[in-house]
């Protein structure tokens, strides 16, 4: 299993197997997993991402990637991510789900691709992308492909981009929140299906206090 | 069964695949040269503007890489392709005044028989030119037009100038450029404001020659609140060597009109089918594309709806059957260029017998466009390993006030599916095609009654002995 370098900043061991959480450092990462190797990625923003290459090789069989996501863009930033997830050995699976909130004029750039190779029998994959927009001049793009060479399989992905529904904002402000407070209350629920994924709490913990603390202070209005 | 025994007898499953002697008033020499294309133009009896639009076209045609992604393009070789064939001297009024061979051809494909029962009008392409045509009275008293374009260009100039290349510029890919240069035949219709045509009106387009190019030219204009519901079909002979068929279908949908363009595509497995269609689409417009593509060795297009004002509204409906060495590249676009535009893309695909579809399709929400909608849903079978099926989906959205929605799903019949019907009795070659049937229902049930039927016919030929 080779990683390069600029991956990982801390490793934590878990039962099912490990979680990397990545902070999405600049440049190309890829790895390779054998047989009935487990991995979840956890990507968080960070500063200065413009360009993040990542790509998993499911190899052995019954190898499995799990490529969470809780993404940030605000102001002018761009950020392009891509995702390469390949099956080449039988029964792996790949579960990738991102979550994106926009903010300001930022720009987010994502491209996915599920490919799975003739002999990956029995392999299933499934990408999520989901990109909450809030700034009115933010912008984003999906390109989630799949190449799929054999049909002992299934794949599949969604991908949305939408803003904050109206209806959800009236109910809450009608309850007595604040406007500032209720969008706070949904941009957080917005990232609770990816948090949920992670079976440990501490590290739950960790990141949401990362992405509320720091993150998201700059671009939601205290309320 | 029955019905098993009569499918097997249909084994030599592409039924079209026959030719007759060619017999024509003019050939032009094989291959693609400035001159080639002033010959066609004089035959034509063209006005000078169509001329000179062909030969910057044909320049542009030149000087336009291929497209660097799609299916397998290489084997393509522009010089041994007849761009102009023209077999006979008019257009005619009744099948009884058409050449033997072509009236039988048309016979055997049956489109005589549909137009008595259930067509408001009818034009016949074989090879380059419409030769026969026809137009329900009433229609055409209601100021409905429905000609052949060449036709279209000589009756109404004015109109033609005005629309010709606006929807597709020659300059928009190296297809689109080579068919307005050597643009010949396809259909130019003009429905007059509020006019709304209930039966469809119908264009086949056969190629019978080896090594053909078919380059049709498709013009509709739907006025407003007009509504027109036109359905194209095509075959080919059976040859080792192959033809290339590259359309070109602008439409222009104005305010509150609806149009619905429907495709049976049935080419021979010999035919590049390269084909650019496009429909701009003004304030409460419906455009509806319904793009059926089974045969072919190789197809790329992507129906496309420009939503240009509020309101428009764009359905893109597609269904690829791939079998042994065909390639469905296909797919569609919308792109919402106004406020409150909504759209919606509906792709079915099967892959069998080592055959590969492609959906690819791009979803673009312009600055402003607020308000807007689309939802893109892509769902791919995979009946037998040695088969692929890929999905490459755009989306770019340059508006925050908009809801966007892409799903696909790629597998193979479910396993449960399959022994269900069996536990009931039913084969498993015919349970497969039972449920492929139900995969591919949603789509098959917009086309007229007529069309289903043969639609299944087509698909049930496809599917045979594909599954168990």
């Amino acid at each position: 299993m080779g990683e390069k370098k600029d991956l990982v900043r801390e490793k934590l061991e878990l039962t099912l197997g490990r979680t990397l959480i990545d902070r999405l450092e600049e440049g190309e990462s890829e790895l390779r997993l054998g047989a009935d190797e487990a991995l979840t990625i956890f990507l968080l923003p960070s500063q200065k991402y413009k360009n993040k290459k990542l790509t998993v090789w499911l190899e052995g069989r019954g190898s499995r990637v799990e490529i969470l996501g809780a993404l940030l863009g605000g102001g002018e930033e761009e950020s392009k991510i891509s995702i390469r997830v390949i099956h080449k050995g039988r029964e792996t699976s790949a579960y990738i789900h991102l979550r994106t909130v926009l903010f300001g004029q930022s720009r987010s750039l994502f491209s996915g691709l599920i490919r799975i190779e003739k002999d990956a029998i029995g392999s299933g994959s499934l990408l999520e992308d989901r990109v909450l927009v809030l700034g009115e001049a933010a912008r984003a793009e999906s390109v989630p492909s799949l190449e799929i060479e054999a049909n002992e399989v299934k794949a599949s992905h969604a991908a949305t981009v939408g803003r904050i529904d109206e209806e959800q904002l009236f109910y809450l402000e009608s309850r007595g929140v604040s406007r500032a407070t209720a969008v706070r209350m949904i941009v957080e629920g917005f990232f609770e299906p990816v948090l949920r994924r992670l079976s440990r709490k501490d590290l739950v913990a960790q990141i949401r206090g990362e992405l509320w603390a720091d993150a998201l202070k700059q671009y939601l209005p205290d309320s | 069964m029955n019905k098993e025994r009569d499918l097997k007898n249909l084994k030599s499953s592409y039924k079209l695949g026959f030719s007759v002697p060619e017999d024509y008033v003019f050939k032009s020499k094989k291959g693609l040269d400035e001159k080639v294309v002033e010959e066609i133009s004089a035959i034509k009896s063209e006005p000078l503007w169509m001329r000179d639009l062909r030969l910057k076209s044909y320049q542009t045609f030149r000087q336009k890489q291929m497209p660097g992604w799609g299916g397998d393009l290489s084997q393509i070789n522009f010089n041994e392709i007849y761009y102009y064939l023209k077999p006979t001297k008019t257009e005619a009024k009744s099948w009884e005044d058409l050449p033997k061979g072509i009236r039988e051809t048309y016979n055997k494909i049956g489109v005589p028989a549909a137009e008595k029962k259930y067509l408001a009008g009818v034009k016949g392409q074989y090879e380059s030119e419409v030769i026969y045509g026809s137009l329900l009275k009433s229609l055409e008293e209601k100021g409905v037009v429905f000609l052949g374009m060449d036709e279209g260009l000589k009756r109404y100039p004015d109109l033609v100038k005005e629309y010709f290349g606006t929807v597709i510029p020659p300059a928009d890919n190296k297809f689109a450029a080579l068919n307005s240069s050597v643009w010949s035949g396809g259909s130019f219709i003009y429905v007059p404001k509020n006019v709304k045509i209930s039966l469809p009106l119908q264009a086949y387009f056969r190629i019978n020659a080896a090594n053909m190019g078919q380059f049709e030219r498709t013009l509709i204009i739907a006025d407003e609140g007009s509504f027109v519901s036109y359905i194209e079909g095509c075959s080919a002979p059976v040859y080792s060597t192959d033809s290339l068929h590259s359309a070109v279908v602008e439409i222009i949908v104005k305010r509150g009109a609806r149009v619905r363009y429907t495709t049976i595509q049935n080419w021979s497995t010999n035919v590049y089918n390269l084909v650019t269609k496009r429909a701009k689409v003004f304030g409460d417009g419906v455009m509806e594309w319904v793009d059926y593509n089974g045969g072919s060795r190789l197809t790329m297009k992507y129906p496309s709806v420009y939503l240009v004002e509020p309101g428009a509204h764009g359905e893109i409906l597609s269904l690829a059957f791939a079998g042994s060495g065909q390639h469905q590249d296909t797919g569609g676009k919308a792109i919402h260029a106004a406020p409150n535009t909504t759209s919606q893309i509906i792709s079915k695909s099967v892959s069998l017998n080592g055959g590969r579809t492609s959906y690819r399709g791009l979803l673009q929400i312009y600055p402003g466009a607020k308000g807007s909608k689309s939802k893109v849903v892509c769902d791919a079978l995979i009946l037998d390993p040695q088969s692929r099926s890929d999905t490459y989906p755009t989306m770019r959205i340059d508006e925050s006030q908009v809801q966007v929605e892409h799903e696909a799903t790629v597998s193979k019949i479910g396993e449960d599916q399959l022994f269900y019907l069996m536990s009931r009795g039913i084969p498993e070659a015919q349970a497969g095609s039972l449920i492929v049937s139900g995969f591919v229902e949603p789509i098959v049930k917009q086309l007229p009654l007529e069309y289903a039927v043969e639609l299944n016919r087509l698909i049930e030929l496809q599917m045979e002995g594909s599954v168990g």
